[in-house]
């Protein structure tokens, strides 16, 4: 499974590198921008990621600018339906008006810090990136 | 996560807001089945970005029903869009069903925070939607064409007499569940009510007699039941039994609706569960406190706590509470059971609240009407006190550039602010066109017909409470022209037009009006027969020869009016279009009425931009000043002297164009004083009335204002002859005047002096 992380905070990112070095190859970055290129360049070589992790509070652009820009480019390319990447965004904002712009958006699934591998891995079966064991 | 009401408030606007936009996509997919095109690959893939984005914030809010059903609608419209499943009418029809459902769960979320209590039917809509996936497998033959074919074999079995039925049962069935919500509330009409309510239930029950359909004869039989102890006072009815009652009406609706789609409903579950709901309230009378709301033992039993055949047994003996028998027997524990309550309890609540609920659509923000009201008025005061500071007469002559710079500012701020106010009341028609759009699809199923909507301008944008009033008319008028406007397939083919009709929905702004065009390209109306209605009515003096033809047509919105032979379950009471009518003259709007025999009727509704601004004529009648509303104004004219007239009962009247006007002279009414040896310019205003046209004499004609409306304050009291007031830029306040309660105050002035006249001249004469 191909995995892309975008989150600026250190802890944070330590901490979802750590799970989602479980499951596959798991590609940083560190700010929104950085982000969407590394999605674009990815589609561009035919090798898609299966999984994108979202922090919300980033530099350069947040993170529902970036889903929004990911879903932009998948239209544009024609990919739709199942095939569309699955995004869960991460992040410690709970606040009504982001929830439900990044489900406008797109995203899939939506974690509020802290992230628990428990949680993490349940919401990956719900999109059917896991097995139940 | 679920308790939280602020997510599921924005959860349920914005389910709202998709749903509104599923209905017209579904339309369209199924317009491209029906003419064998391919359906548009991208609308397909809106719909299942919409319900994705749904069953995502489902699933964050932990509404695992809502999250099952949705993902299956996302595998079947996946499955479209991949090609490996073809849409069909009958699947397109279950996704309808399926979203109607859902709305109706986006209801009960937003009453009880919680989506469970519709379990079955959830699974039961699953399974339909899986098989459609499966039968795909299977028989791949299974083309559109074929459906459809099926379909309208089964429209045409007994269209007349079931239409009658359908209408009539509708109906009574409404009418009963305002019977029942009223009982509910007020318990000092049962004796007037409940016979009431026996009678409408009975007579439906009579009607599905007649139709064979036993399961609904068998429900509408046990509440007759029921009734019918209460009315003998027998046993009394209480809130709950009331909600049962309420709920079998849905089911009982929902059977009537499936009917009409030459469908029957599976609503046998609801004779079961209502039979054992009253059992139960037979015996609760005894003190017994359980109730049935979803079966007890079935709860014990899916959860694992007792065994099937343990439930068995006690449902034997179940005259005692079913919980408290199996503790008994040790098949359950009592925490399970007192759980189990619990959750029956819950499920409870939510059938009985759905019920009831009165459903509210709402948009993006939620604001009070009223704070929108009160914002508007303070804004338009806010504009008054502007002008007063900025035009103080302290500040006149004095040289103060600053001063006039930061004034300009204001000024400017000011009016934006105005027209910022006054947009925020202005929503787009396109939600309510979209409704028109299910609204004809499901018309023209039950007549029969095959019609399109087009709709035209739908971002066009008016008042919200405009819009709500227009709503109902709206209805009768699309209802109208399903029914008598589009003709039938066969008789437009003989005629030359294609197959399917059209009905064109435009709305657009015309000057400060809003016109909503409702045309057709169907048989148009027949003028004689209208004439000749109107005349055998006593709507028309003479033959009606000087009519004019748009005069004619409008004989059609007078109430009880209908050329219609038959009656159908759609429309032909001639009660549609008084309502609206009514509506329309509520909101100082007109109805204009095109028609050409063969072509096609076309419907104009003008309607005031908003109800808060009307353009207003400014008269003067010595030292005051009356607004009259433009609307109500036919023309205004200076009368020679031989056009006046005098009756021997001395009223005064005004010929013009060969008709006598009545003279109403506001100065008389409101006892205005002029200056010596000053007379009245005799300038006449004809306006409108509930009784014919009236000239009311001026002074002078001041000219045209658009008028923002404010109410009279409470403290007036009740305040006659004026609809409101204005204030005008000089500060000064001008009263607007309602002609029909000027009308009404000069008549009872009018008695009362004739009264003292003959009381004068009795005195004299003794």
């Amino acid at each position: 499974m191909k995995l892309l992380m975008a989150e600026d905070d250190i802890v944070s990112k330590k901490l979802l590198k750590n799970f989602l070095d479980n499951y596959g190859k798991c590609d940083v970055t560190i700010d929104g921008k950085e982000c969407l290129e590394a999605y674009v360049k990815s589609m561009d070589k035919g090798e898609p990621y299966d999984l994108i992790c979202l922090d919300i509070m980033m530099p350069k652009m947040n993170g529902v600018e970036v889903l929004e820009q990911i879903r932009l480019e998948e239209e544009r390319r024609g990919v739709a339906g199942r095939e569309m990447v699955k995004i869960i965004m991460t992040t410690a904002l709970d606040e009504v008006d982001i929830v439900m712009k990044s489900f406008r958006k797109g995203c899939e699934s939506y974690l509020i810090k802290p992230i628990l591998k428990e949680k993490l891995e349940e919401e990956m079966i719900k999109l059917d990136l896991l097995k139940e064991q | 996560m679920s308790d939280n009401k602020e997510f599921v408030e924005a959860f349920v606007a914005e389910s709202r807001d998709y749903f509104d936009e599923v209905d017209p996509d579904l339309m369209s997919i199924k317009i491209s089945i029906e003419e064998g095109r391919d359906f548009d690959v991208e609308i397909v893939n809106r719909l299942f970005r919409s319900f994705h984005s749904t069953k995502g914030t489902a699933a964050f809010l932990g509404f695992t029903q809502l999250v099952s059903l949705t993902h299956q609608l996302e595998t079947i419209l996946d499955h479209f869009r991949t090609h490996t499943l073809k849409p069909t009418i009958s699947s397109i029809n279950l996704i309808f069903e399926v979203c109607d459902f859902l709305k109706e769960m986006i209801d009960i979320v937003e009453e009880t925070l919680s989506d469970e209590g519709k379990e079955e039917q959830i699974i039961e809509l699953i399974q339909k939607l899986e098989s459609l996936v499966h039968e795909n497998g299977e028989q791949e033959e299974c083309f559109s064409e074929d459906d459809s074919v099926v379909l309208d074999l089964k429209l045409e079995i007994t269209p007349e007499m079931r239409n009658s039925f359908l209408e009539e049962s509708l109906d009574l069935l409404d009418l009963l569940e305002q019977y029942f919500l009223s009982i509910q509330s007020d318990a000092s009409q049962h004796d007037v009510l409940i016979p009431e309510a026996f009678r409408s239930i009975h007579s439906f029950k009579g009607n599905c007699g007649l139709f064979d359909l036993k399961t609904m004869e068998e429900i509408s039989h046990l509440i007759e039941s029921v009734l019918d102890k209460a009315r003998n006072k027998e046993c009394r009815l209480n809130a709950r039994l009331l909600g049962i009652f309420l709920e079998a009406i849905d089911h009982l609706k929902n059977g009537v609706a499936a009917f009409s789609e030459g469908k029957e409903a599976d609503i046998a579950f609801v004779c079961d569960y209502i039979s054992e709901n009253l059992e139960g309230f037979d015996s609760e009378q005894g003190g017994n406190k359980i109730s049935h709301s979803s079966k007890i033992g079935d709860i014990l039993v899916n959860q694992g706590k007792v065994k099937p055949e343990d439930l068995e047994k006690a449902l034997i003996k179940q005259q005692a509470p079913l919980g408290e028998i199996l503790t008994d027997m040790g098949a359950v524990k009592k925490e399970d059971l007192d759980e189990a309550l619990k959750k029956q309890e819950n499920s409870q609540k939510n059938t009985s609240s759905e019920a009831s609920s009165a459903r509210v659509q709402r948009q993006d923000v939620r604001v009070d009407v009223s704070k929108l009201d009160s914002l508007i008025n303070l804004v338009g005061e806010l504009v008054i006190s502007q002008i007063m500071v900025t035009q103080h007469k302290d500040l006149q002559g004095l040289d103060i550039p600053e001063f006039d710079k930061s004034a300009h500012h204001l000024n400017r701020i000011t009016s934006d602010l105005q027209d910022i106010a006054m947009s925020v009341r202005m929503v787009p028609v396109s939600g309510l066109f979209k409704k028109m759009l299910r609204l004809v699809h499901d018309t023209a199923a039950k007549a029969g017909k095959k019609v399109r909507l087009e709709t035209i301008g739908e971002d066009t944008e008016m008042d919200r409470t405009v819009l709500e009033l227009i709503a109902d008319p709206m209805v009768h008028l699309i209802r109208n022209s399903v029914d008598h406007g589009v003709d039938t397939a066969e008789a437009r083919k003989v005629n030359g037009k294609p197959e399917t009709g059209l009905i064109t929905l435009e709305a657009r702004h015309e000057g400060g009006e809003v016109w909503i065009i409702i045309k057709d390209d169907g048989r148009g109306m027949n003028k004689e027969k209208i004439l000749q209605r109107g005349i055998e009515r006593g709507l028309v003096q003479g033959d009606g020869s000087d009519m004019k033809d748009k005069d004619i047509f409008k004989l059609i919105l007078e109430p009880g009016f209908s050329t219609a032979e038959t009656i159908t379950s759609i429309s032909g009471r001639g009660v549609g279009m008084d309502v609206v009518k009514k509506n329309i003259t509520r909101m100082q709007g007109r109805v204009d009425i095109h028609s050409v025999e063969g072509e096609g009727a076309t419907i104009i509704l003008k309607i005031p931009l908003t109800l808060a601004i009307i353009e207003g004529m400014m008269v003067q009648v010595g030292k005051a000043r009356y607004i009259i509303p433009i609307p109500i104004i036919k023309e205004s004219l200076r009368p020679e002297k031989d056009q006046l007239t005098v009756t021997p009962d001395g009223i005064q009247l005004v010929k013009i164009k060969g008709k006598f006007v009545p003279i109403v002279r506001l100065d008389d009414i409101f006892h205005i004083q002029r200056e010596d040896g000053f007379t009245d310019g005799g300038l006449f205003v004809v306006v409108d009335s509930f009784n014919g046209s009236v000239a009311l004499c001026v002074d002078e004609i001041l000219g045209q204002h658009q008028t923002v409306i404010k109410s009279l304050s409470g403290y007036l009291g009740n305040v006659q002859g004026f609809s409101g007031c204005t204030i005008l830029s000089d500060g000064e306040i001008c009263l607007i005047i309602d002609i029909n309660s000027l009308l009404s105050m000069a008549h009872t002035r009018q008695m009362s002096e004739r009264a003292e006249d003959s009381e004068k001249e009795v005195q004299k004469i003794s």
